[in-house]
């Protein structure tokens, strides 16, 4: 989907938002890398095009800058690469998906967006306690579509480094 | 919400900014002297509030400020000294008057019993010299009094524009005495002519009674003072004078009593009068919203200033003229608009002395506290958020930073410690002091104190700032004891981080056995900046304008290479240091050309001191709306925050101070410079996790 496409295709769900049935989410999936994740229909904001960002010095590698949204600015993740993979090679096709954390905003980097899915919640598989703790913390879960799965971010963790509290992230002590 | 509401809420802001007012002047009573502008102050302010309570049928609330009004007015007329022990009452008598409010504005029953205490003493102090100051007060009344009063009473347009009715006072009156009322309609026009928002009538009013007091008239038509023709005279009491001498003459006698009651009740009507045509209050929402408009505004008219640059040409004089109009017209649009939200700091500072006083009892301290450059005008939203941080480091230097009396004394210091809190504009930012003259920091114990918390390394070697700054680490406390006024286990760390958010700084400054001063240096207004725009490796960036002393184009001589990777420069003689401002902001410059000679901006901290920041280029100078980083993302060092460009961009607005104290990009000598991306591992180690 073009992120027209996919702006469309989640307006639509949230005004059939109703018609889940009890029981059922609806989640907005897409793909970064080569991997399908989703997340809650009810955390995104806005979906918009790749536009060129502003870098942010002595930042992790995935926080590829900041961008200018109706006159706030916002973090941007690149997705692919804060769950280890490499940086993703940004074209114009690409999509940046705005959600919404506690107070917050973000804007993930992501390939494209896939599908509206409607999902009911014993539908989603724990997962696995033998996986790297690494994924365990950023997923809340699989859901096993037909041809493959997809895995649900869990935004808080997926995050935690951009919006945790200052005190944690700023100060080294003095050696 | 309904109109009742409303005008309930605009109670309720009348009644915080009246006990403002109230807590700003009561700690200035003193036991023997009643200083008759605070008493009237105070007296005002419960009288205010009665008549709101009443209104509003706050029928507890109501009856205890009239008790209270009754002793202020017994105090404020002389009848009663403040003795030992009553300006504490008085301030005590404030907090139960406040907790009344509260408990009305919340809408539930304030704690049972809460004021009887209070109202018993009150009621003692008032009664007694009430029936023995009774026969005064008769004997005035007689003076006052006589068989009746005359009144002529015209209202004027405004008073039926502010919603009052000739009818209801007219009753008011009725209720005071036999009462005959003629009207007159001689100003009634023909009724083609009549304009029915127009007053016309005017009422004569013969008031006829034993012991009415002159007082209560004036009182009947105390809200509508000003907004109508009132003449009251008494009618002759049966005084064997010619008709319009006695009350010539009377008023003459009457004057010396009265005039302690009236003159207040006047100067209250100018002040209401005042501050009616000068000011409305308007919801903080309101003023936000159109703040950000006029910052989207002033995006808008850099864009289109920065489409049309190339205009500049003889052939369009006249469009280049209209834009500049434009230009200047937005920025004196954006000024006015901030200026709505500046406030001076005194609101914030009048908090102080009660503080103090309190805690100095509480800590069996004697100190003072000295309060200068109150009237410093400072954006409304910086103020509230400096309240927590001030009032905990007042306590801060009134618990940790001054010694006990005894001390003071073998020390050689006066007993009484001082705790000063002053306010000034520097550089376009504005810097706030607590100090205090008390034992300051010491710095063997404090550097003990962080290397038992584990923050330092035992063999770290530290500068006497390092070591000052290290009570604002997170974990570091250094009251051995958790005393109750500051060791509630937070910390100089949660100041200092309430600071920054402000993007502010707080430094501490110490000299041990003299005391300390705290330096808070805030931004003016937290909404727009000048700018100078400069480009570094094809990286744009703000530098706050206000910060710029100069820019130099330094010959290569004149620059001196550190051994710790850093360098100087030479510049009339003194040596700043220079801060490449591609390595500070990790910029990666392979790709990008050299530039030729690289320009030094100097500029200056906020504490004087001067360094060269090393740029490629100057862009220009622009005005930016200033945004915060730390709203979606989290500060980073040596950035103060991010401003949206005319082009849409963000860019990175340069933290001077930041830049400035931040350690020089380390490489050891034979090994090769860390390129950007290394940096940016080690930098982000803790995090990428």
């Amino acid at each position: 989907m073009t992120a027209e496409e996919a702006v469309l295709a989640t307006a639509e769900a949230i005004a059939n938002g109703r018609e889940t049935a009890p029981g059922q989410k609806q989640y907005v999936s897409f793909t970064a890398g080569a991997e399908q994740y989703a997340v809650d229909i009810m955390s995104v904001r806005e979906i918009k095009g790749w536009t060129e960002v502003t870098s942010l010095p002595n930042q992790p590698e995935h926080v590829r800058g900041v961008l200018n949204l109706r006159g706030a600015v916002l973090p941007i993740i690149d997705l692919q690469c804060r769950l280890g993979g490499g940086l993703t090679e940004t074209t114009q096709r690409h999509v940046i998906v705005i959600v919404a954390i506690e107070d917050r905003q973000v804007g993930l980097l992501v390939d494209a967006v896939s599908d509206i899915l409607d999902v009911s919640d014993d539908k989603i598989q724990p997962v696995p306690e033998t996986n790297s703790r690494e994924d365990a913390r950023v997923f809340s879960g699989f859901l096993t579509d037909e041809d493959q799965m997809v895995a649900m971010l869990d935004l808080e963790r997926l995050l935690s480094a951009e919006i945790l509290d200052q005190s944690q992230s700023e100060d080294t002590p003095v050696q | 919400m309904n109109e009742l509401e409303q005008f309930k809420q605009t109670f309720f802001e009348e009644c915080d900014e009246l006990l403002q007012r109230f807590e700003e002047v009561a700690v200035t009573l003193v036991a023997g002297a009643n200083d008759a502008e605070v008493l009237d102050d105070i007296f005002r302010t419960v009288h205010s509030i009665k008549a709101g309570a009443g209104a509003f049928k706050f029928q507890r609330l109501a009856t205890y400020c009239h008790e209270f009004e009754n002793y202020m007015d017994l105090v404020r007329g002389g009848k009663l000294q403040l003795v030992e022990g009553d300006p504490d009452l008085v301030v005590q008598a404030g907090d139960i008057l406040q907790d009344l409010v509260n408990a009305a504005r919340v809408g539930v029953e304030a704690e049972a019993a809460l004021e009887d205490d209070i109202l018993e003493i009150l009621r003692n102090k008032t009664g007694a010299p009430q029936s023995q100051g009774g026969s005064d007060d008769t004997a005035e009344v007689s003076a006052v009094t006589t068989s009746g009063f005359s009144i002529k009473f015209r209202p004027h347009r405004a008073m039926y524009e502010t919603a009052n009715e000739p009818q209801l006072l007219l009753h008011a009156l009725a209720s005071l005495g036999e009462m005959t009322v003629s009207t007159d309609l001689q100003a009634l026009p023909d009724l083609i002519k009549l304009d029915p928002l127009e007053g016309y009538l005017a009422w004569s009013i013969e008031l006829r009674g034993e012991g009415i007091a002159e007082d209560s008239v004036r009182e009947v038509f105390e809200f509508v003072d000003g907004d109508c023709d009132l003449e009251i005279s008494a009618l002759d009491a049966g005084v064997d004078e010619a008709d319009s001498a006695p009350v010539e003459s009377q008023a003459a006698e009457i004057e010396p009593a009265i005039v302690p009651g009236n003159a207040p009740a006047a100067d209250a009507k100018t002040v209401a009068a005042a501050t009616q045509s000068t000011s409305i209050r308007v919801d903080l929402e309101r003023i936000d919203r159109l703040v950000d408009m006029v910052g989207e505004l002033v995006i808008a008219q850099a864009m289109a200033l920065d489409s049309l640059s190339e205009l500049v040409d003889i052939r369009h004089v006249n469009q280049l003229q209209a834009l500049e109009d434009l230009t200047m017209r937005t920025r004196q649009l954006q000024e006015g608009v901030m200026a709505v939200r500046m406030q001076p700091l005194k609101a914030l500072f009048s908090r102080f002395p009660r503080v103090v006083r309190d805690l100095s009892k509480k800590l069996e301290k004697n100190v003072r506290l000295e309060l200068e450059g109150e009237a410093t005008e400072v954006d409304k939203t910086i103020i509230e958020e400096l309240s927590d941080p001030l009032t905990h480091m007042i306590r801060n230097c009134m618990d940790h930073g001054l010694e006990t009396p005894v001390e003071r004394t073998e020390s050689g210091k006066p007993e009484q410690g001082v705790v000063k809190l002053s306010a000034e504009h520097r550089n376009g930012r504005i810097l706030i002091r607590v100090a205090d003259d008390g034992r300051g920091l010491s710095l063997t114990k404090v550097r003990q104190k962080a290397i038992d918390n584990g923050l330092i390394d035992e063999s770290a070697e530290l500068s006497k700032e390092e070591i000052e700054a290290l009570i604002f680490m997170p974990g570091f406390s250094t009251a051995s004891e958790i005393s109750d006024v500051s060791g509630r286990g937070v910390g100089m760390d949660v100041v200092r981080r309430n600071i920054q958010k402000l993007g502010g700084r707080v430094t501490v400054e110490s000299d041990e056995g003299k005391g300390s001063t705290f330096t808070l240096a805030l931004p003016l207004t937290l909404a727009v900046l000048d700018g100078m725009l400069i480009s570094v490796a094809g990286e744009r960036f703000v530098v706050p304008l206000s910060t710029i002393v100069e820019t130099v184009c330094p010959d290569p001589s004149a620059i001196r290479q550190l051994p710790d990777g850093g360098s100087v420069m030479s510049i009339r003689g003194e040596t700043i240091r220079l801060i490449d401002v591609c390595g500070a902001m990790s910029i990666d410059r392979s790709g990008q050309p050299e530039p030729l000679r690289k320009l030094a901006v100097i500029v200056e901290t906020e504490f004087g001191r001067r360094i060269g920041l090393v740029v490629d280029e100057l862009l220009g100078q622009q005005q930016v709306v200033i945004k915060s980083l730390e709203a979606n993302y989290r500060n980073i060092p040596g950035v103060a925050g991010t401003a949206i460009l005319g082009d849409g961009r963000v860019r990175l607005i340069l933290d001077i101070d930041g830049l400035s104290s931040m350690d020089v990009p380390r490489h050891d000598a034979g090994l090769q410079t860390k390129s950007p991306s290394d940096t940016n591992r080690v930098a982000s180690g803790g995090q990428s996790v």
